[in-house]
């Protein structure tokens, strides 16, 4: 009866079928002729069109099959008719299958055919990424379309769904600010992602035996209605996440020499300006624009936060910079610092605030025209206002816990920097472009692309320009995007300041000789240190000795 | 005769309300069964939880000696349905229609189905969407009959129909073999007069009588000839209908 019910759905819906796959080949055509530059305009405005429409597209086919035969409702003709349930269900899917996945796979796979690579890994690749499409996106509107009599319904259901999640997401955000989402704006957000990729697929499957077995409708919303709620309220805890990212990246020793510790002689110096730090000014001078911005770009508790300056600018936070010393790093090492907890104590140890030290993870990378000892970091730090102002009149300790991940380079590579083409298993396919004011290096690799590049600018003679580190601090293994199996990065290397402030060795007329050397970094470790607590005024350590 | 569908205690709330209230149904086999009653009295209810459409709060039903709430794929095989707010594919083609059902039963007769959609004047190619009221009622009996079904169920089979073609209709599903048991829910009652062996009637739920339809003139001549000052013998099944639900609410104030 499978195929029955297939053959029905078809003779209904392959024009729709026929569109959406017209328009999955347009949208990899175009991307393919944007090139890697987006040199063809009409290619670069298609790319952007296609893929809204290619979105859309899709879940119209995977609601559309769904809606041939409704679930909720008494008078359908299916109902009478001696269809087993199971073959409904598995028609449905069977539908969204051949007529979604198959056609984005064929061009997908075309297009990295295209580029040169193998098929062996391209075909793994895409078979991979349709797997994942499916579970994680087709199948849960299946589910939600499953519970509606049709589009109308499922419209309004969704849109309620939509408003319930910004609803809750903003009440955690209110009530717990970042504490809510102790991953956010982290490098292992994926663990809470892939934590929820999965709760929705296990929803989508009750929910589908709910409706298809029992038609359960009241039930099925009510699950989606729960589930919603899950996705913002069920947050692993921060060592959880790390502690399992540990466990994925393995050698626990290898990080085992590097440390971390702070300057005393330059606390000692006395706590840093606050005026002197850009973003806390910048907040302090626009609070308002920072909270519109960061809600544009979805980060709720930065707006929050922005609002709490424009209402109470007197207790604006204090960005701190606290000098550190790294140490039993080799030159092709770094530390990323993907958590860092603040914490501050008086003179008795009773712990008076703890809380995180900045938004998001970042590199620690000692700057090397300092004019000081290698190894030195300024750690950005924000404090409350009232405890900074009370750091001013007693003394107070602050101890600082990280979370770092040991970055370490791979192979060296050579690419000329004008018109240059690298391939690599490491890169993928690289080439690159000589632009006004620098030189930009696009990489399309398949799958996953590396964390962080490091690039420098050669000249023949061996002189160069600053290495230049590109990183995504995101160490999720590879989790497809929903239209193609391409990961795309780039890196720019300045060769000349309009403003003439920075000054470059190499650049102009010698670029055409030039190449660029390139070396990507992965994450080999993932470990924690502990920074002793130490007084801010006196600087004098308190408490035990670093602990690993 | 074997029961072909019964009920005991059937009751079926949507929240407070209750549309059906301890139904004890027994259709014999082999009969024209009317169920009868005024809008909203629970004969639709009463079919969809005899059909596992919908399921029911209390009670337990049995259709061709199945339980109710077990009916799958195979008794469904053997049952024909019709009804007047019946969801057909809208954009699927007269034809199209009868090419998907026609694998879903193993007993169905191409050439009986020829016959019908001759009969019935059912033009292949168009939409179902495009069809006519009418239309669709004769096209859910053309997609009812075809597998010879031991049970057909017309849920108000004749409603906004003109005279030609209920008579139409009334003609195909009266060819079906006495071995047919066949289940009509009307408002109808001239009609249901013509065609049925047994009456049930529902009135808010709760079932006022069921029977031979001879048995129920006998009672009603006893029970209603003193009043009207005849002998109760021209008695229409309206009038009878009319006068038993009088009694019930009367009964019940």
């Amino acid at each position: 009866m499978i195929r029955h019910i297939l053959k029905k759905d078809w003779t209904l819906l392959w024009p729709l079928v026929a569109l959406v796959t017209a328009i999955q080949v347009g949208f990899e055509w175009s991307t393919f002729k944007a090139g890697f530059f987006s040199d063809n305009p009409v290619a670069r405005e298609l790319v952007g069109l296609l893929s809204a429409a290619w979105t859309v597209g899709v879940l119209a086919v995977a609601v559309a099959v769904v809606h041939e035969d409704p679930i909720p409702g008494a008078e359908q003709d299916w109902l009478i008719r001696p269809l087993s349930r199971a073959d409904l269900l598995l028609a449905k899917l069977a539908f969204v299958a051949i007529s979604v996945c198959v056609p984005m796979l064929v061009v997908n796979l075309t297009h990295a055919l295209a580029l040169g690579f193998p098929l062996g890994l391209s075909l793994g690749i895409a078979l991979y990424k349709e797997l994942f499409v499916f579970a994680c996106l087709l199948l849960p509107v299946m589910a939600l379309a499953a519970v509606a009599r049709n589009t109308s319904e499922l419209l309004v259901f969704g849109a309620c769904l939509v408003v319930l999640y910004a609803a809750a997401l903003s009440v955690s955000a209110l009530t717990l600010g970042s504490s809510g989402c102790p991953t956010c704006d982290t490098s292992i957000v994926w663990t809470q992602h892939l934590l929820q990729h999965i709760g929705v697929l296990a929803g989508a499957i009750v929910i589908l035996v709910l409706q298809y077995f029992r038609r359960k409708t009241e039930l099925s919303r009510a699950v989606a209605v729960v589930g919603v709620l899950m996705l913002v309220s069920l947050q692993l805890p921060w060592r959880l996440a790390f502690a399992a990212q540990r466990w994925m990246t393995g050698a626990p020793d290898a990080a085992i020499s590097a440390s971390i510790a702070v300057d005393v002689a330059m606390v000692q110096a006395g706590l840093a300006d606050p005026a002197s730090d850009s973003d806390s000014a910048s907040h302090r001078s626009n609070p308002g624009r920072g909270a519109a911005q960061a809600l544009m770009s979805g980060d709720v508790g930065a707006a929050v936060e922005s609002l709490q300056h424009v209402s109470h600018p007197h207790d604006a936070p204090v960005a701190l910079r606290i000098p550190l010393r790294l140490s039993g790093l080799t030159p092709d090492e770094f530390l990323f610092a993907d958590r860092t907890q603040v914490s501050v104590s008086d003179d008795r140890g009773r712990v008076l605030y703890r809380g995180s030290s900045a938004r998001g993870s970042f590199a620690l990378i000692p700057d090397p025209n300092a004019g000081q000892e290698p190894g030195l970091v300024q750690q950005p730090v924000e404090l409350p206002r009232p405890l900074y102002d009370e750091a001013r009149t007693r003394p107070l300790g602050i101890a600082l816990e990280y979370s770092l991940t040991l970055m370490a380079a791979g192979t060296r590579h050579r690419i000329s920097a004008v018109d240059g083409e690298l391939r690599t298993p490491e890169t993928g396919l690289c080439r690159t472009k000589a632009m006004a004011n620098e030189i930009l290096m696009v990489c399309k690799q398949l799958g996953r692309a590396p964390v962080c590049y490091g690039a420098t600018l050669y000249a023949p003679d061996g002189r160069h320009n600053p290495e230049v580190l590109q990183c995504t601090p995101d160490y999720r293994p590879y989790l497809p995007s929903l239209g193609n199996i391409l990961t795309v990065s780039a890196v720019e290397l300045p060769t000349h300041d309009a403003s003439g402030l920075a000054h470059y060795s190499v650049g102009g007329s010698e670029l055409s000789n030039a190449y660029v050397a390139l070396r990507t970094y992965a994450p080999r470790a993932h470990f924690t240190r502990s920074v002793p607590v130490f007084r801010l005024q006196t600087a004098a350590p308190v408490g035990p000795d670093a602990q690993r | 005769m074997a029961a072909v569908i019964e009920t005991q205690g059937l009751a079926k709330s949507y929240g407070r309300f209750g549309a059906l209230h301890g139904l004890d149904l027994s259709m014999p086999q082999g009969s024209i069964f009317a169920l009868v009653g005024a809008s909203g009295a629970g004969k639709t209810t009463a079919i969809r939880v005899l059909l596992n459409i919908l399921t029911p709060t209390r009670g337990r039903a049995s259709v061709l000696g199945v339980d109710s709430r077990s009916i799958g794929p195979g008794v469904l095989a053997r049952i024909g349905y019709v009804s007047e707010s019946q969801l057909m594919p809208p954009r699927l083609r007269v034809g199209q229609l009868f090419d998907f059902l026609r694998p879903c039963y193993r007993s169905w007769d191409r050439q009986l189905e020829q016959e019908l959609r001759e009969r019935l004047r059912l033009p292949a190619e168009r939409r179902i969407q495009a069809l006519s009221h009418g239309m669709r009622l004769k096209m859910a009996l053309a997609c009812a009959l075809p597998f010879h079904p031991q049970l057909l169920i017309l849920d108000e089979p004749f409603s906004g129909l003109d005279a030609l073609t209920r008579d139409e209709m009334i003609a195909v599903f009266l060819r079906e073999p006495r071995e047919t048991s066949i289940l009509i829910s009307s408002h109808e009652l001239d009609e249901v007069e013509r065609l049925a062996t047994h009456v049930a009637f529902l009135d808010e739920g709760r079932l006022l009588f069921q029977g031979m339809l001879e048995e129920l003139r006998a009672r009603a001549r006893v029970q209603y000839s003193d009043k009207g000052g005849t002998d109760g013998s021209g008695l229409s099944l309206r009038s009878i209908f009319v006068a038993m639900v009088s009694a019930a609410r009367r009964g019940q104030a």
